[in-house]
């Protein structure tokens, strides 16, 4: 049962871009619905599938395709203090009417410490209560290209240093149904050519549900996700026609099975409303599909 | 279970209806240049930018875009065909002017059209050298 008193699922840390034209954009780095097991380490695995069409004079000019895997690692330090790390590597596929172009390679590997605040668990152990905040840094280690590339966007890696910063909260109502929510602000860096891509803010929130049959547990939740991009800037201005920044209001869904230590998960991620590079870009689908494992963190005296 | 194949059935028949339905061939077509405008001059190692938009009345059956330098009479991008049947088209290229010599580049679209007859345009940059 203590299993079941939440941990830190998914870090999701995708590169967004620039480019002349071809879709990318993705969402913040998330540490997800659950968020709040101090009593376990983890260790996963992601797979997160976007795709996009891209539009010129209205016309679709071509389709992309963002396969990103990732493998996340959460730390628990100590009761309060957590660190997590995230290692992706993205294969993008973007067609045209006569080509086809493949960028593979490492993305940018994402380190965050999250600081529990507020962690309230019941005679179970089940979290009712939890708070946290976190800061984390993306590094420049991925594979990125110069701003004048026309597939910037289908790059694993962006090629600054960014910054940032989130707080979760979950709130567990009774024994099955809690709320959750997540909130995220990237501060980014300027490439080694001064593009800089613009800040990001990313809101989220879920209702969940809880279900347990025999050993597994059931957890599905819905709920809905805003997230935002400033425009991104050379040399500290604002290129020409295309800005790359975004406003995406999304409805999501996950399901998760935990059955023994293994956390089995789906995310489905569909957009309400979108506007993507000046309404040029559109989001077809968002999912996530991952395995975690769960390890048993020794006890010290003063956890 | 019969009204359950009954409905199966309808589906059916209602997706190859509507998937048979022909579509109108296009007797016209508008060919549109975005960038370059024709006549604009590029110096050495500047980057030619195409971009523009096919247009039919109906569906169109593909198109047909070469960039050729009509001063040697080489082809900078050869002859290449779209046979995707749409009711419109956007074309994008990128070049580089790595010329020796004063050029003209020629930049030609041709869209077939239902009736037999071939829409064209051309248009014209000027390439400089180092």
């Amino acid at each position: 049962m203590k299993l079941f008193g939440l941990s830190v699922s998914l870090i999701m840390a995708t590169a967004a871009n620039a480019c002349d034209v071809c879709g990318g954009m993705s969402s913040n780095p998330n540490i997800g619905l659950f968020a709040a097991s101090t009593t376990f380490h983890q260790v996963g695995f992601s797979l997160n599938y976007r795709s996009f069409n891209t539009f010129l004079y209205g016309v679709e000019h071509s389709s992309e395709r963002l396969s990103l895997s990732s493998l996340n690692v959460r730390w628990q330090l100590t009761k309060r203090v957590q660190f997590l790390a995230s290692v992706p590597h993205q294969l993008g596929v973007q067609k045209t009417a006569t080509a086809r172009y493949v960028v593979s390679g490492l993305g940018d590997p994402t380190l965050i410490g999250n600081f529990i605040v507020v962690d309230k668990k019941d005679t179970l152990g089940l979290t009712r209560q939890f708070l946290s905040f976190g800061a984390g840094s993306k590094l420049p280690l991925g594979l990125s290209t110069n701003p004048d590339d026309e597939l910037k966007n289908m790059y694993p890696g962006t090629g600054s240093t960014d910054f940032l910063l989130l707080s979760n909260y979950l709130h567990q109502f009774n024994q099955s149904l809690g709320f959750q929510a997540e909130m995220s602000y990237v501060m980014r860096g300027a490439d080694q050519f001064a593009y800089q891509l613009g800040n990001s803010f990313s809101l989220q929130s879920q209702i969940f549900y809880r279900k347990k049959h025999k050993s597994k547990l059931f957890i599905s939740s819905f709920g809905l996700q805003f997230d935002e991009q400033e425009p991104s800037t050379l040399n500290r201005i604002i290129p020409e026609g295309n800005p790359n920044n975004m406003r995406v209001l999304s409805a999501r869904s996950g399901f998760n099975v935990l059955v023994n230590r293994w956390l089995w998960s789906a995310q489905l991620q569909l957009p309400l409303y979108q506007k993507i590079n000046g309404g040029t870009v559109k989001q077809v689908l968002n999912g996530t599909i991952g395995m975690n494992y769960f390890i048993t963190k020794k006890q010290r005296k003063n956890d | 279970m019969t009204r359950i194949r009954r409905f199966g059935a309808f589906t059916f028949a209602l997706m190859v209806l509507i998937s048979c339905k022909k579509q109108e061939g296009s007797t016209s077509a508008k060919i549109e240049f975005f960038s370059p405008l024709a006549n604009d001059t590029l110096t050495y190692g500047q980057e030619l930018h195409l971009e523009g938009k096919i247009t039919g009345e109906g569906v169109l059956n593909g198109y047909t875009l070469a960039i050729k330098n009509a001063t040697n009479n080489v082809y900078l991008i050869p002859e290449y065909t779209v046979e995707a049947k749409e009711k419109a088209y956007v074309f994008h290229e990128h070049l580089h002017n790595e010329v020796s010599d004063t050029s003209t580049i020629e930049i030609s679209v041709n869209v077939p059209l239902s009736n037999g007859a071939i829409e064209s345009k051309k248009i014209n940059v000027v390439f400089l050298p180092q």
